[in-house]
């Protein structure tokens, strides 16, 4: 089930918004407009932090604002306690914040459930017991509370009445605003939105989930315990009160409304949650009632929020055909690509030989059990390299399992599975990836939020090496290698026959054909050695058959690239394989070259129930 | 009898509380797969209407009982057809913000409409009376609660397991439109899931009015707990939300009479945390299967 | 591209500047034709209020403020103070910190003359330094705690600490001496709380066997109670929010727990809301102060009877009564100020109160410069079948901490 979609490249609706405010600021507006202000931005700090995590990885977190009151609290206890500096407080902060978030992370990380989201609100519950409670006592002053002390430097008085203290607020929302859009643009990005769409693909991939997910989680709460500096600055004396535990309730209220996964929608419901209320004065307990129907109303009939009708209608106002996008975009991979005709493709490789030669897949005696199901009954197989080899078999006989054994998803119960010459029978998933194995899917699990080029941009996520910093540092900071990376993306584009002018849709967009042809694209964009296609051809017309069979048959002789090929239609089989092995009830029941193997009456009897051969054989 | 057992005691009293809570979340969750975190706040808007029927209007409280059920029945099933239903493949994590906006919902119409005076006194249904247990004095009401718990929670478990709408029903959890294709009718189902739901809220809520008092945020502290019963039980396991909810009850009562109740609400978090990570199914809960 | 990114900004920050003109809009000042002090005007003082008209407490909170307004309604139909009309500015801030600052920076703005009434500690807290600042008078709102070092700060009701020193003084007179056990919520006081109450039970020949701590929203007051009840004590104190203290007292009950003579509290226990929800057995055993008459004295007729006009829908309990008598004081001062009215001449007038009967329902209120605390006594509060009683006053003398 797909959660909601999430937006990329928006960060020209954010900076407007942000330009917005500045000529705000400008304005002569009262007093206490410019509080509600400097509260809304603060508020969109810790917004944005969530964003990231909540809208981009699809994870609920419902103890973002227990870190903004740690940032609050830290900070002023630095200052006023301790009379440490503002900025090495705000760092210390951060650091103390990330350390703590990884070790709540990594609890909650491995939850399944919602467990994440009841542990992170419980700990926001714990948090504020803990702000009001006698085993901080010292550094919080429990229930007297903290008073804030103002801060200036020289001229500039950033105190709760100064002029100055809008502009820190507004700059510290830029950083925010900037680096989690480099973030959630960027490789790191990518794969996090894959993981929302399937962890184990992802990792298949090479992804490693679980500390992607740290990631992201210890992120999203530094950014929150930033904003504790402006909220705290604004307000100007901390009581455990307000950081109650509901309002990460109110964040996350405010990124639905403002719409989720966007950060330029963080921004917009910041401003409105806190806005809103102050203008609708003497309306009283009802709205309370308003806000929540408000709340209800945007989950379910738009659940793109205000963002999302936004994006539409600048969409509708644009009115640019969707391809000429890719020329006018600046500073992505896409446009750099040239679309070149005579490119190389992915890495030739020679084949999937071992150190002596061998054979790029051996299974031997492998089995799985699940329960009381034998799903696979001592299946042996040979894949030799640079060939076809195609696994068919009715419904339920095992050949995707058999796939997730090879691919690291699953482990055998018995038996060996050797790549080239090593046996990752009980690898992780990302280092098969990095043996050169990949795969498709029968559901392709491509993000429906990224376009056709991102997504094969995924597919080299395992082949360079890479640094988080280095994203959130943004473009600018790894040109060359985005290039160079969205260059051999296009180039399997091009190899698997999708046309330029495809590159930009979104993948949610796509009929299913399409969407398997470019899960071949991301299986081969890295470079991959032996390819396992899970179903290639269901969901394809005659056709769109012939094209997919050339292009395995191109693999194989140009790239030397070893296929292992999961196929129903057996005129695809007999035109493309070399060896075929038939597998029933996850028993081999045949193995051999495909028109022999097709005649063999048990293979027929297996998938007709008859003796006698049908039309199914094409010429 | 030492304070330490009294505590343990009254422990699990409050802790079958909590399952009951869960209980009821779970049993959401087997039907939808979504955590319910209006929950709560159903049970408190149902004890509301007892309350309202029988202490402002004067009927007779078997008889405001009757209409409560009928009313919150009917409430679960509005939620399901007006927040769940209508465009219901966005995702458990949309539904899930939405039932959390629900909870805002309703604590904003119960704040708007009936809190001022608030805290109520729940006329009495169950005669003031104590069972001494060890040195403690259990309530008629706790003993009660059990009672009323492990009927339920019998009743459920043989829903769930031996009938076939209760197959049914965690079918359309697992995979709706393969129910569907086997002719389930999914919507008439869930709106079953809820309106059962509903009814099990009510019972939970007049069961903690005479301690809690009526009010509207009555169910929030409870809630909290409950949930984390429901996850240490594993949340897709009917008995096991009472086994997290004692476990919650008497952890949190006895560390809250030997060190007071900071060390308590962190011990419940350290329990939680614990648990998941050596089992993050929850002790008897089991995983999602995906399919690839 | 960038054509069109100027083009959205202009038309976003467009949308801004016509919400921040709508929004300071509704904040305009009055202008200060012919004025002696900001937010005065020859024919109006603009007066702002900020309540917890929304969240957990807005029932008694709603009841305070409704009192006070029907007072300033009776003085506006009844030609004013020196002609001129109140003009009460009510802002919700759902007794968080963040919103009653915004509310405060908004009456600094407006300009009001000065800040009145309110309810609870959290906001109270969060707004004094704001006010002290800009030098607007605040004064009376509903809560107990001290605010030393300030010149516009004025409380009413006596401060939690001299509360629960008298409390337990006078039960110890009462009901004979007895041993003291306490339940405390966390709040800003108490570490004096408990302290104030060790020493108050010591000095009053009493014996002082303990007390716990609770954070609100605890969901089993059992355990507490077991503590408790283990220790036999003479007296209970109770002293955190109204909703726990009937939970514990509630408890209290089901284990069979009750002190042998009585149950204390301060004055959150002498109200309606806290007698009707708690089984009789403990509200006939409860002796609490109360900073106002109850609804049924003859002291508090005049109120009733102007909420009854002029706030019809209002429930009238202890708490919409305090709103009467805080706003009658109120009247009182601004009438005594004159026609010149500043806020320092408010301050002035203020501080040179002594035993004044400015609202029947209250008890006489002094001022000084050294004393910003009007109520220096209470009344005493019992309750038997589920009613209200205040029977005579008690001393609430300052202690010394």
């Amino acid at each position: 089930m797909f959660a909601a979609r999430a937006h990329s490249r928006t960060l020209p609706f954010s900076l407007a918004i942000l330009a917005a405010l500045a000529l705000l600021g400008l304005l002569p507006i009262d007093q206490g407009m410019r509080y509600i202000v400097v509260l809304s931005m603060a508020w969109g700090i810790a917004a944005v932090g969530l964003d990231l995590f909540s809208g981009y990885l699809g994870q609920a977190n419902f103890g973002q604002f227990a870190f903004v009151g740690i940032g609050a609290y830290s900070i002023t206890a630095l200052r006023s306690e301790a009379n440490v500096g503002v900025v090495p407080a705000l760092l210390l902060t951060m650091a103390l914040t990330a350390v703590l978030a990884a070790i709540v992370g990594a609890a909650t990380v491995r939850l399944q459930h919602f467990g994440a989201a009841l542990a992170t609100f419980f700990f926001a519950f714990v948090l504020f017991n803990v702000l009001g409670g006698n085993t901080l006592d010292p550094v919080t002053h429990s229930e007297n509370g903290l008073a804030v002390p103002p801060l200036s430097w020289g001229p500039l008085d950033f105190s709760a009445t100064g002029e100055w203290l809008y502009w820190l607020a507004w700059a510290m929302l830029l950083a925010a605003v900037l680096v989690t859009s480099n973030y959630a643009n960027s490789r790191a990005g990518r794969a996090l939105r894959l993981i929302k769409r399937s962890e184990s693909v992802a990792g298949t991939l090479g992804v490693r989930v679980r500390l992607a997910k740290l990631s992201a989680f210890v992120f999203s709460a530094v950014v929150a315990a930033a904003a504790g500096l402006p909220l705290s600055l604004a307000i100007g004396y901390l009581a455990p009160e307000t950081f109650h535990f509901s309002n990460s309730i109110t964040l996350f209220a405010m990124l639905v409304v403002g719409g989720i996964g966007s950060i330029a929608g963080a921004l917009i419901g910041a401003l409105i949650f806190t806005a809103l209320p102050q203008l609708m004065q003497g309306a009283g307990a009802a709205e309370a009632l308003l806000f929540a129907v408000i709340f209800l109303v945007f989950a379910i009939g738009l659940p793109d929020g205000i963002f999302g009708l936004l994006a539409r209608a600048w969409q509708l106002a644009v009115r640019t055909p969707p391809g000429s996008r890719l020329a006018a975009r600046r500073g992505s991979g896409a446009s750099r690509v040239h679309v070149a005709s005579a490119a190389p493709g992915p890495a030739p490789a020679d084949g999937l030989r071992g150190p002596g030669g061998e054979d790029a897949l051996v299974a031997e005696d492998v089995s799985v059990v699940f329960g009381g199901v034998r799903a696979l009954d001592r299946v042996g197989l040979r894949v030799r390299s640079a060939s076809i080899h195609a696994l068919v078999g009715p419904n339920g006989a095992g050949k995707t399992t058999f796939l997730n054994c090879v691919s690291g998803l699953l482990r055998p119960t018995a038996g060996r599975v050797v790549v080239a010459g090593r046996d990752v029978g009980r690898s992780p998933t990302h280092e098969i990836r990095a043996l050169g194995v990949s795969r498709t899917f029968q559901n392709p699990s491509l993000v429906p939020d990224l376009s056709v080029l991102d997504n094969v941009m995924l597919g080299l996520y395992g082949s360079h090496r890479w640094s988080l910093v280095r994203d959130l540092a943004g473009d600018w900071a790894s040109r060359g290698r985005q290039r160079a990376v969205g260059e051999q993306a296009a180039a399997a584009l091009e190899q698997v026959g999708v046309p330029a002018a495809r590159w930009d849709v979104l993948a949610s967009d796509l009929s299913l054909g399409e969407q398997k042809v470019v899960d071949i694209a991301r299986a081969i964009a890295g470079g991959s050695r032996l390819l396992l296609l899970d179903e290639p051809t269901s969901g394809l017309g005659d056709a769109e058959m012939g094209p997919l069979a050339d292009l395995l048959k191109r693999l194989r002789a140009d790239h030397r690239l070893s296929i292992l090929v999961v196929a129903h239609n057996i005129g695809f089989v007999q035109d493309t394989s070399d060896t075929v092995t038939v597998l029933d009830f996850g028993r081999v029941i045949a193995e051999g070259e495909p028109n022999r193997v097709i005649a063999d009456p048990e293979v027929i009897t297996a998938y007709l129930g008859v003796a006698e051969v049908g039309a199914e054989v094409s010429a | 009898m030492g304070l330490v057992g009294a505590a343990a005691i009254s422990g699990v009293a409050v802790g079958f509380v909590y399952g009951m809570l869960a209980f009821s979340i779970v049993l959401l969750f087997k039907a939808s797969g979504i955590p319910n975190f209006a929950q709560g706040n159903i049970a408190t808007f149902g004890t509301f209407i007892v309350y309202l029927l029988a202490a402002r209007t004067g009927l007779p409280l078997p008889v405001a009982i009757a209409l409560g059920f009928l009313g919150t029945a009917a409430l679960g099933v509005v939620i399901y057809l007006g927040g769940i239903l209508p465009r219901g493949e966005a995702g458990t994590l949309n539904l899930a913000i939405r039932t959390l906006a629900i909870y805002l919902l309703l604590f904003a119409v119960m704040n708007l409409f009936w809190g001022v005076g608030q805290p109520f006194a729940f006329p009495r249904f169950l005669p003031a009376a104590s069972v001494p247990v060890a040195g403690v004095s259990v309530s008629l009401l706790s003993v009660v609660t059990v009672a009323v718990a492990l009927v339920l929670g019998g009743a459920f478990w043989l829903l769930y397991n031996r009938t076939a709408t209760g197959l049914l029903l965690r079918g359309i959890a697992d995979r709706p439109e393969v129910a569907r294709l086997l002719g389930a009718n999914t919507a008439r189902l869930s709106a079953m899931a809820w309106l059962l739901a509903g009814l099990v809220a009510v019972v939970v809520g007049l069961l903690t009015v005479p301690t809690a008092l009526l009010s509207s945020d009555m169910m929030d502290s409870f809630f909290l707990y409950a949930f984390t019963a429901a996850l240490l039980g594993g949340m897709t396991s009917l008995p096991g939300a009472f086994v997290g909810g004692v476990a919650v009850g008497v952890v949190s009562n006895v560390v809250t009479v030997l060190r007071g109740q900071e060390i308590s609400i962190l011990a419940i978090f350290a329990l939680l945390i614990a648990i998941l990570l050596v089992r993050p199914d929850g002790l008897f809960g089991h995983g999602v299967v995906e399919r690839l | 591209m960038k054509r069109s990114f100027w083009l959205l900004s202009t038309a976003v920050a467009a949308v801004f500047v016509v919400a921040a003109c709508g929004g300071s809009g509704t904040a305009t000042s009055s202008g200060n034709g012919g004025a002696t002090a900001p937010g005065v005007t020859s024919d109006t003082i603009q007066i702002g209020t900020t309540s917890a008209l929304t969240g957990n407490v807005s029932g008694p909170a709603t009841l305070t403020t409704n009192g006070a307004q029907a007072v300033f309604d009776k003085v506006n139909a009844t030609g004013g103070i020196h002609g001129r009309k109140l003009k009460v500015n009510v802002l919700d801030d759902g007794y968080t910190a963040p919103k009653a600052v915004a509310n405060a920076r908004t009456f600094v703005d407006q300009p009001v003359f000065a800040v009145f009434g309110g309810y609870g500690t959290v906001p109270a807290q969060s707004i004094v330094p704001i006010l002290e600042q800009a030098k607007v008078p605040y004064l009376f709102p509903y809560q107990g705690n001290p605010y030393p070092d300030t010149k516009y700060v004025f409380l009413m009701m006596p401060l939690y600490r001299n509360q629960t020193a008298a409390v337990i003084k006078e039960a110890i007179q009462k009901y004979g001496k007895g041993s003291v056990y306490a339940l405390v919520g966390k709040t800003a006081d108490t570490p004096q709380t408990v302290q104030v109450a060790q020493q108050a039970t010591t000095d009053a020949g009493g014996k002082w066997l303990g007390y716990d701590e609770v954070n609100q929203g605890t969901t089993d007051y059992t355990p507490y109670v077991l503590r408790m009840k283990q220790a036999h004590p003479d007296f209970v104190l109770v002293s955190t929010t109204p909703t726990d203290c009937a939970r514990y007292v509630t408890a209290m009950v089901a284990q069979g727990a009750l002190p042998a003579k009585r149950i204390l509290g301060l004055q959150t226990l002498a109200t309606e809301s806290f007698i009707n929800a708690v089984p009789s057995e403990a509200s006939d055993v409860l002796f609490a102060p109360g900073p106002n008459a109850a609804p049924s004295n003859k002291l508090a007729a005049d109120c009733v009877a102007t909420v009854h006009k002029y706030s019809p829908n209002t429930q009238v309990t202890m708490e919409t009564l305090w709103g009467c008598g805080t706003a009658q004081v109120l009247v009182y001062a601004l009438e005594k100020a004159g026609t010149n009215l500043t806020r320092d001449g408010l301050v002035k007038t203020l501080e040179g109160m002594h035993q004044i009967d400015a609202a029947p329902v209250l008890t006489p209120i002094s001022f000084s410069a050294s004393n910003h605390v009007g109520e220096s006594s209470m009344y005493q509060f019992t309750s038997s079948g589920k009613q209200l009683a205040s029977a005579g006053t008690m001393p609430i003398p300052d202690v010394k901490t």
